[in-house]
């Protein structure tokens, strides 16, 4: 097969090129600001160098070791709800025939990503009461005892992942609609002709066509291995529930509050970013060397 | 041999699951759009459900008689407008040689290039330097160009070229043609679905994003609509008004005002959606080329 | 911390409101203040642009031959209104400074009061880019004069305050200005609030307590009689055991409802710096009177006379419970009224009443109060004309306060030109002036005024237009119940809250923190991690999660966890005032 000249491919990506190296790599050099201790009047470059201090300062104070463990388990769970659910949802709705049915249901879960957590909190608060809240009502009806949702250690990070979760799973399953549109039609009247149940046709034909964006949203959201939500958790949490609730990032806008340390919040930044990276190369490296198959 | 009733079943157990699940996910909206119609009393005392309460367009008659808020609509189109194109543009330009695995040279070292800014910044300090330096602060290409290369779409659609026939090019490269033609004549048209998806992306995040308005912007008249609403809504601070504004604020309980306003930005999203539904749904025609 | 300068902005509201108003003439008998601006303003001194310390006369408010630019970094109000053609860059403040002082004021940004305009600021401190003028927290300023970015404004303050100016920052004892001093520089013009507004009142329904046959409360365990009464009795008469006995909120302290009252009913001052029994400086929440008060607190909580959720309700959800009449008691501020006027103005028969702090013992109790300087304006570094500032607030004072009938009849003929738009009035009166501040007493006087000229029927004790409009609202809902006269009423009417802060203020009821400097090096890199502490520790203690014996081995954490370096600090500070 003659290859054909691939200057037009690469003059095709300069743009995007140049673009991310203006307004990505040149900001991104401004990261050393979490090497030092940030006085604004030397500006980055000026300010004195401290090395780790800055990450040192966060993983000595008192309590951090429990932010995080609570930042990776609350992050951990929406990593994997946040793919599952979107996953089912998105083969229910396939099997769904009335087109005028999927279209609105489709429509509709993709409203709560508009509603800011400021406006969902007061609805949450009402609906999780213990003391008269629906969802205790339907407790106390199926003979359970009242959950105190939101004030309690044990329920709070689960709270926290199912409204994240409620609100966002519109949002992939848009992506994996739109993934199993491009599985050839062909399969799935073969395996008919075969005999195949709708069942085996899901589990050998749809969700292996699936395979590809599902792997590729997973990598993805490894990336937010350590955002747990910030506005989330911010708004929704309080002093009862510091213990299983605060994670890096909130205690790092408190630290902030007295006094505006860009330096530790980059590096703690810094922190985020090399661990998601870290995560990110290895499954790529695994799905390469293993699967033959990149990532991206 | 699937038994129909076992078929029925699992059929009315579907629409019954995603129909509680679509009530779910519309309560809280509903909810919203009645505090939206409801008297500042009534939301004070938190009565307000899923119907209004003493029924007022108050805060809509407020919202939209505020020129600022028409003038921040008008932004946050323009910045839409081209925000977008230049987003799908960028999207397309990228993701198509970058899904040519073993063709193009260095594809790996591009891929990780723009992968890598995805995953570090400089922060906010550096970012906002840098659209300084670049006299880029309080116009609207500081909204548009930091952001102008998705990722995110970016990688979704190279996965997307990866997965169409290679048979579809090398019939048009016999023919004459280039990789310009291929991307723009062949691919393209057959990705409605990924197009739609990303398409609606990068609309919903242009239209929803608001804090680099903020610190892009210096006045509140050059914010967008999402910047905007952020002051009128989420910071009422009630202590820098006077008893004048207070007692409008009587009449316009920050609730209702809030609701208001999350509608409103909400309405231009829901009529795209169901625009763009039909495309993100197309099954591939392949004229002539099926596998 | 945001709930704090909300006050502070309440207060400074509530100075300058507007005045829809008939003539413009202003009778000041109140006032005797006189200042030597008219001859000043009849003929501008010459030679003021590039003045320095020399022999020429120093005039408050003379104006710049040549003018001279100004930038600013400001904030605008939530929902300002100008007329056509004009803006938050271009208006009838802006012209008033070009044509009475020669000053060219030009925005470089403006950002919305509160979270967003202090983002702005910290970002244009953090990027280098300063305007000539902005404002600036505590905590900025110390990094400021440290870094050596702003100028030392000592000259300027002395040389052309006004007299009013000079009345602004005496009537606090000097502490603003001392706030503002560093190493005997003064660094930045104070933005001058009030501590008395941010005493503490006791909030009741008073229908609730005639319709229980109770007394107001006079001590602690009136508190508790009473909280167990609107509990248990069923004061809102609707059959159902759905109401509470005191109000608070999860974030224990701040705003309207708040503790701190309660804590200070104990005679315990949880959130500032006090006197202990030695002569030095300590943090209220450590002292041991605080034991008290949360095993009150508990034993309360145990008894269902608060709501067992507090611990998961802000601000905003617990004020709804109170505008449903779920509460009848809550510890709040001269402000609260804000928070319940939607339903009170509506129903007559809601009765909210204000009441000084109960105490626990024999001895009254004082309210807290915040330190009244939350913001401070600054200078650039290098900028020529630093008296400028001073000159642009005098002006403004001058039309606020002054008896200068010619220059207060020509600005306030621009202010009030659209005078039948209170939204455009109200933006060109209250939020369109650059500098903000005024005296202490300001509120207290136009109560005490407003109810002296309805006790006498006498109006020409009013002292200002704010004053006057004020008091026909107050008049209105007197006589007509109009609910949109209802707020004024209630906070500046005869029944209002000031009734109690005047009495704080005749007795001495009253406490400030002692420590009015930035943060000490711990403080920044501890105290977050110290008001966790004490939000966890007192949140569990009041829920009955643990014991109240538990008390003294939080404060050895409290201190463990760099408590006592803070105190240390604090006290070296204090000796080295």
């Amino acid at each position: 097969m003659k290859r054909i000249n691939q200057m037009p491919l690469h003059l095709m990506l300069l743009p995007g090129v140049i673009l991310v190296f203006i307004f990505a790599y040149i900001p991104m050099s401004g990261a050393i600001i979490a090497f030092k201790h940030f006085v604004p009047s030397k500006g980055i470059w000026g300010s004195d160098w401290v090395g780790f201090e800055n990450f040192r300062y966060v993983f000595e104070l008192p309590g951090t070791t429990q932010v995080i463990w609570n930042t990776i388990f609350i992050a951990g769970m929406k990593i994997v709800a946040g793919l599952v659910v979107p996953i089912v949802v998105t083969l229910l709705l396939n099997e769904v025939r009335k087109t005028f049915f999927k279209r609105t249901v489709q429509t509709l879960v993709y409203l709560p990503h508009f509603l800011s957590w400021v406006i969902l909190s007061s609805i949450l608060i009402d609906i999780l009461s213990p003391s008269g809240g629906i969802v205790n009502k339907l407790i106390v009806a199926l003979g359970g005892h009242p959950i105190y949702f939101l004030g309690s250690n044990t329920w709070f990070p689960f709270t926290l992942v199912v409204s994240d979760v409620w609100k966002e799973f519109g949002y992939g399953t848009i992506v994996y609609l739109a993934a199993i549109t491009a599985i050839n039609p062909a399969l799935y009247e073969a395996a008919k002709v075969d005999g195949a149940s709708r069942w085996r046709q899901i589990w050998h034909i749809t969700l292996p066509g699936m395979l590809p964006v599902i792997v590729l949203m997973g990598v993805l959201s490894l990336g937010n291995v350590l955002n747990a939500g910030f506005e989330q958790v911010f708004i929704l949490y309080s002093p009862g529930v510091y213990e299983s609730g605060d994670i890096l990032d909130t205690l790092v806008y408190r630290i902030g509050f007295i006094d505006t340390q860009y330096d530790v919040s980059t590096a703690v930044g810094l922190f985020k970013s090399g661990v998601s990276f870290v995560l990110i190369c290895v499954s790529y490296w695994l799905a390469a060397r293993f699967a033959n198959y990149r990532i991206f | 041999m699937d038994s129909s009733m076992g078929r029925k079943t699992f059929a009315i157990v579907n629409y019954f699951l995603l129909g509680v699940l679509a009530i779910l996910c519309i309560f809280p909206v509903l909810h919203e759009l009645a505090i939206s119609f409801s008297s500042a009393a009534a939301i004070a005392a938190g009565e307000v459900n899923l119907w209004p309460i003493g029924f007022t367009t108050s805060a809509y008659e407020f919202t939209l008689q505020r020129e600022e808020f028409l003038h921040a609509t008008g932004i946050s189109l323009l910045r839409v407008l081209l925000g977008c194109s230049l987003n799908m543009l960028l999207t397309l330009l990228i993701a198509f040689p970058l899904s040519k695995e073993s063709v193009l040279k260095f594809r790996t070292g591009y891929v990780w290039y723009f992968v890598f800014t995805m995953l570090f910044s400089g922060g906010m300090i550096p970012g906002y330097l840098i659209v300084k330096n670049l006299g880029l602060l309080d116009s609207i290409w500081a909204l548009v160009l930091p952001g102008a290369v998705p990722i995110f779409n970016v990688v979704l659609m190279l996965n997307f070229f990866r997965g169409l026939p290679k048979e579809l090019e090398e019939a048009s490269f016999m023919d004459g043609a280039g990789y310009v033609t291929s991307l723009f004549r062949i691919y393209a048209p057959l990705s409605m679905p990924v197009l739609a998806t990303t398409g609606l992306f990068t609309i919903v995040m242009h239209w929803n994003t608001w804090f680099d308005g903020l610190i892009y912007m210096n006045s509140l008249q050059h914010y967008p609509l999402s910047t905007y609403l952020q002051t009128v809504v989420v910071n009422m601070n009630l202590g820098s008004m006077s008893l004048e504004q207070l007692k409008q604020f009587q009449a316009v309980n920050p609730q209702n005002a809030k609701a208001a306003q999350v509608f409103l930005s909400i309405v231009p999203i829901m009529a795209i959606y169901p625009f763009l539904q039909k495309y993100l749904v197309q099954g591939m025609v392949i004229g002539g080329v099926k596998e | 911390m945001n709930q704090r300068k909300l006050r502070l902005k309440v207060i400074l509201a509530l100075l300058s409101s507007i005045a829809i108003v008939s003539g413009c003439s202003n009778a000041n008998n109140g006032n005797k203040e006189n200042t030597d601006a008219a001859t000043q303003n009849a003929s501008p001194t010459q030679s003021e642009a590039g003045s320095s310390a020399g022999s020429e006369a120093v005039s408050p408010l003379g104006k710049y031959e040549t003018p001279i630019t100004l930038t600013v970094g400001r904030d605008t109000g939530a929902n300002e209104k100008y007329p056509e053609g004009d803006s938050v860059e271009n208006n009838v403040w802006t012209r008033i400074y070009k044509e009475e002082l020669g000053i060219d004021v030009k925005v470089a940004w403006s950002a919305l009061t509160g979270d967003q305009y202090d983002q702005k600021m910290k970002l244009a401190i953090a990027s280098g880019n300063l305007p000539d003028l902005m404002a600036v927290t505590t905590q900025q300023l110390a990094q400021l004069v440290e870094n050596d970015q702003i100028e030392d404004l000592t000259d300027a303050i002395n040389k052309y305050p006004s007299e009013l100016f000079k009345k602004v920052f005496e009537d606090d004892g000097g502490i603003a200005m001392k706030s503002a001093t560093f190493n005997g520089k003064i660094m930045a013009l104070p933005m001058q609030g009030s501590a008395l507004d941010s005493s503490n009142v006791l909030w009741l329904r008073k229908d609730w307590l005639d319709k229980l046959g109770l007394q107001p409360p006079k001590t602690m365990d009136d508190v508790k009689k009473i909280a167990e009464a609107f509990t248990k009795q069923d004061p809102d008469g609707n059959g159902k055991p759905d109401t509470f006995g005191l109000g608070i909120t999860k974030a224990i302290w701040g705003g309207s409802p708040n503790l701190e009252g309660f804590f200070n009913g104990y005679h315990a001052y949880p959130t500032i710096w006090v006197k202990d029994g030695s002569g030095n400086l300590a943090y209220g929440a450590v002292q041991s009177q605080s034991k008290q008060a949360l095993a009150d607190l508990q034993t309360m909580y145990k008894a269902g006379l608060i709501d067992m959720e507090f611990g998961v309700k802000d601000a905003t959800q617990v004020n709804q419970d109170i505008n449903a009449n779920k509460i009848g008691m809550f510890y709040g501020k001269m402000s609260s009224p804000f928070f319940f006027m939607s339903t009170a103005s509506q129903d007559p028969k809601i009765e909210w009443q204000s009441y000084p702090l109960p105490s626990v013992d024999a001895t009254p109790a004082s309210t807290q109060q915040d330190f009244p300087v939350q913001y401070y304006y600054v200078v650039k570094k290098g900028y020529a004309n630093p008296e400028a500032v001073i000159k642009i607030f005098n002006l403004q004072l001058e039309n606020s306060y002054g008896s200068n009938a010619d220059l207060t009849k020509r600005i306030n003929d621009q202010l009030y030109a659209h005078a039948n738009d209170s939204e455009i009035t109200s933006t060109q009166v209250v939020s369109a002036p650059i500098i903000k501040g005024g005296l202490p007493t300001q509120n207290l006087n136009q109560y005490l005024n407003i109810n002296k000229a309805i006790a006498e029927k006498d109006e020409s004790v009013l002292a200002n237009n704010v004053e006057k409009t004020n008091y026909k609202y107050v008049l209105d809902y007197q006589q007509t119940k109009n609910p949109s006269s209802y707020g004024t009423w209630a906070i500046v009417g005869p029944t209002g809250p000031f009734k109690v802060l005047n009495d704080y203020q005749n007795n001495k009821q009253f406490v400030l923190t002692e420590f009015i400097g930035a943060a000490t090096p711990t403080m920044v890199t501890k105290k977050s991690t110290l008001d966790k502490l004490v939000l966890e520790e007192f949140t569990k203690m009041i829920a009955g999660n643990k014991s109240v014996d538990e008390f003294d081995k939080f404060v050895q954490d409290w201190n463990k966890l760099g408590g006592d370096q803070i105190t240390k600090e604090v006290n070296d500070w204090n000796a080295s005032k």
